[in-house]
């Protein structure tokens, strides 16, 4: 009798659009969890015999390939699955990266306020200063190309939004008593600030690194578009699409596919987004 | 008034810039391996050969130093030279920059003369003009461009044939560069008509992605900047006193969204740099996004942090801009100034 209610509860919360967001997303996650099982094929190994087979046919030796074949005869269904998982890893990465640092700069800038504060708030200035991608290109060909720099060249153009929404919700909070209370019993600031201001600035935080995790995907894919992300033969869907666009107009469905689930991915993560976003932010405290 | 400004160019422009050339300097000094042997490549060269281009490039000196001339150079002007081409940074820049301008600009205009428009349509209407607004806005901003520039060219000019694929114009007309923008330059060519439809031609697919997400953001802006403003005392008062509907949502309702509706425009500035690095690749346009690409590629080190500073300084111009345009439209924020 709870389960259902539970979930009405939440879809009801999350508005439609954060419904619909929430229901392609987890299209996705099963995807990715899942890619090895439901892949009929190895995502990396070479079929000679059966290049660039168009979607529902059959090759040469017999078999049939939903979505048809890429030009070294890999099966593009297998390789969208596996894609699912390398960018889903991506954004997970990038959320977990971007949202240590940005915590512990938030809570450093806000808490303390002075100097420290403005030797942030400059570098993180220095960061949006940059247009994103440029500054994720710039970092990947300081470090080499290669999926773990992209990583973190990412996490790095997602560092500016989360510290500066942490900073905002810590200034908002250090003057209420709960704050004072805690310092004057004589809590550590460490103590005060990750175990009783933290947990008051999680709602607009959870929304922006849920916008993080989208943005990630997609500059992970941009990044290996112009083939600075991810490295062959990795089937990570920018990779992918760069390597199909030779091939626009004898095999499009190496085009189609790839960049068809990168946009599901990013719009279920901002329909989400946007989901949680009225559900978290528009009820107490209004930002 | 002036003095906010200078206050604005010490305390955040120059910082900023500072910063800027401190990050690109270093970032690329961090750089695994030799960039004389990376230079030198394959081939290599005897120990003289890479000395003799250590001290040509000014490698052989001490870090600080190597950034003290890079800056005193800077400020005269001079970026330093591209190691493929030979040519001074800032010339290749200007070089390219009328063709990156003439694309932002053409999606700067047509997502402003479609976004606020239907924005304000879908504050008005509501029902189902407002879900196919808010519907065009989520799709827009959801769509990875470089995938959205491939079905574009897969169906409007590999499939049906409509448009180019790649370039400025078509390679018969040959049009003397003048100011760098094609759509003024052809026409001080003898026949400039079909030129002109041809440089037309080529930049519409280009342009168009470069604006979709843009637009969706546009659309989102000017729709709940109206929707926010038709709740205030202004615009009943408006309406008490007798002002139409249309009056009201175009004049009152809108003016108060000016506000918004500029900083998503210093926002675009940003997403059209960095959607022209996409678009330019994918298109084959002759500005600076592919320019850039193509000096990561070549590893051409000293385009690079040139082009990361003149990036990062017209960046910052925008945003200074913006803030002067945010007190022209919006007189309640002067009062705040003075203060």
């Amino acid at each position: 009798m709870k389960q259902p209610n539970f979930f009405k509860h939440f879809f009801q919360r999350l508005g439609l659009s954060g419904s619909i967001g929430f229901v392609l997303l987890s299209v996705v996650f099963l995807a990715a969890i899942l890619a090895s099982p439901l892949s009929p094929y190895s995502p990396i190994e070479v079929y000679t015999d059966s290049v660039k087979i168009p979607p529902g046919s059959v090759s040469p030796s017999g078999q049939k390939y939903i979505l048809g074949t890429d030009d070294l005869g890999r099966d593009l269904l297998s390789r969208v699955l596996h894609g699912a998982q390398v960018s889903v890893g991506i954004g997970f990465a990038v959320v977990i990266m971007s949202g240590f640092f940005g915590v512990i700069l938030g809570l450093l800038a806000g808490s303390f306020g002075g100097w420290v504060d403005q030797v942030i708030m400059r570098g993180i200035d220095l960061l949006m200063a940059l247009p994103s991608l440029l500054l994720a290109l710039v970092v990947v060909a300081a470090l080499g190309p290669g999926l773990q720099n992209c990583i973190l060249a990412i996490s790095l153009v997602s560092l500016p939004s989360i510290t500066r929404t942490l900073r905002a919700g810590v200034l908002i909070e250090k003057n209420k008593n709960y704050v004072w209370a805690s310092k004057h019993f004589g809590s550590s600031w460490f103590r005060t600030y990750f175990f009783g201001v933290l947990p008051n600035c999680m709602a607009p935080l959870i929304v922006q690194l849920t916008y993080a995790f989208g943005e990630g995907i997609l500059n992970a894919a941009a990044l290996g578009f112009l083939g600075l992300g991810a490295q062959a033969p990795l089937p990570e869907w920018g990779t992918m699409l760069a390597d199909g666009r030779s091939f626009l107009e004898s095999a499009s469905w190496l085009v189609i596919w790839p960049g068809f689930c990168l946009f599901v991915t990013v719009l279920g993560v901002n329909l989400f987004g946007d989901g949680l976003r009225q559900w978290l932010l528009s009820t107490g405290n209004r930002t | 008034m002036a003095a906010w400004f200078f206050r604005k160019i010490y305390s955040t422009f120059l910082p900023t810039l500072l910063g800027a050339s401190l990050l690109s300097f270093f970032l690329l000094r961090m750089v695994p391996g030799d960039p004389v042997l990376n230079l030198l490549g394959e081939r290599g060269g005897n120990p003289e050969m890479v000395e003799a281009m250590r001290a040509r490039l000014g490698l052989d000196k001490p870090l600080l130093e190597q950034y003290g001339i890079f800056m005193s150079q800077a400020i005269r002007g001079d970026l330093g030279q591209s190691v493929i081409s030979k040519e001074p940074v800032l010339v290749e820049f200007a070089a390219r920059m009328p063709a990156t301008l003439e694309l932002a600009i053409v999606a700067l205009f047509w997502t402003i003369m479609i976004g606020i428009p239907l924005g304000i349509l879908a504050a008005h209407f509501r029902g189902w003009v407002d879900v196919g607004v808010v519907g065009i806005s989520l799709i827009g901003s959801s769509l990875p461009i470089f995938w959205w520039a491939l079905v574009l060219i897969l169906y409007v000019s590999v499939g049906w044939n409509l448009l180019p694929v790649s370039g400025r114009i078509a390679v018969q007309y040959d049009v003397p560069l003048w100011s760098g923008f094609l759509l003024i330059d052809v026409w001080r060519t003898e026949e400039p008509w079909p030129a002109f439809i041809s440089a037309l031609r080529h930049l519409m697919l280009p342009s168009l992605v470069l604006g979709t997400v843009n637009l969706a953001l546009l659309l989102r802006m000017v729709r709940s900047g109206i929707l926010e403003a038709m709740d205030e005392d202004f615009v009943r008062l408006a309406r008490a006193k007798g002002a139409g509907r249309f009056r009201v949502l175009w004049v009152h309702a809108l003016r108060s969204a000016w506000v918004p509706v500029v900083t998503v425009l210093g926002l675009m500035v940003g997403s059209l740099l960095t959607g022209a690095v996409i678009t330019e690749t994918i298109f084959s346009w002759p500005g600076v996004g592919k320019w850039i690409v193509k000096s990561l590629e070549a590893r051409d080190y000293p385009v690079i942090q040139g082009a990361i500073l003149l990036f990062a300084a017209m960046m910052l111009m925008v945003n200074l801009l913006v803030d002067v345009i945010y007190l022209w439209v919006d007189p309640r924020m002067r009062k705040g100034l003075s203060s």
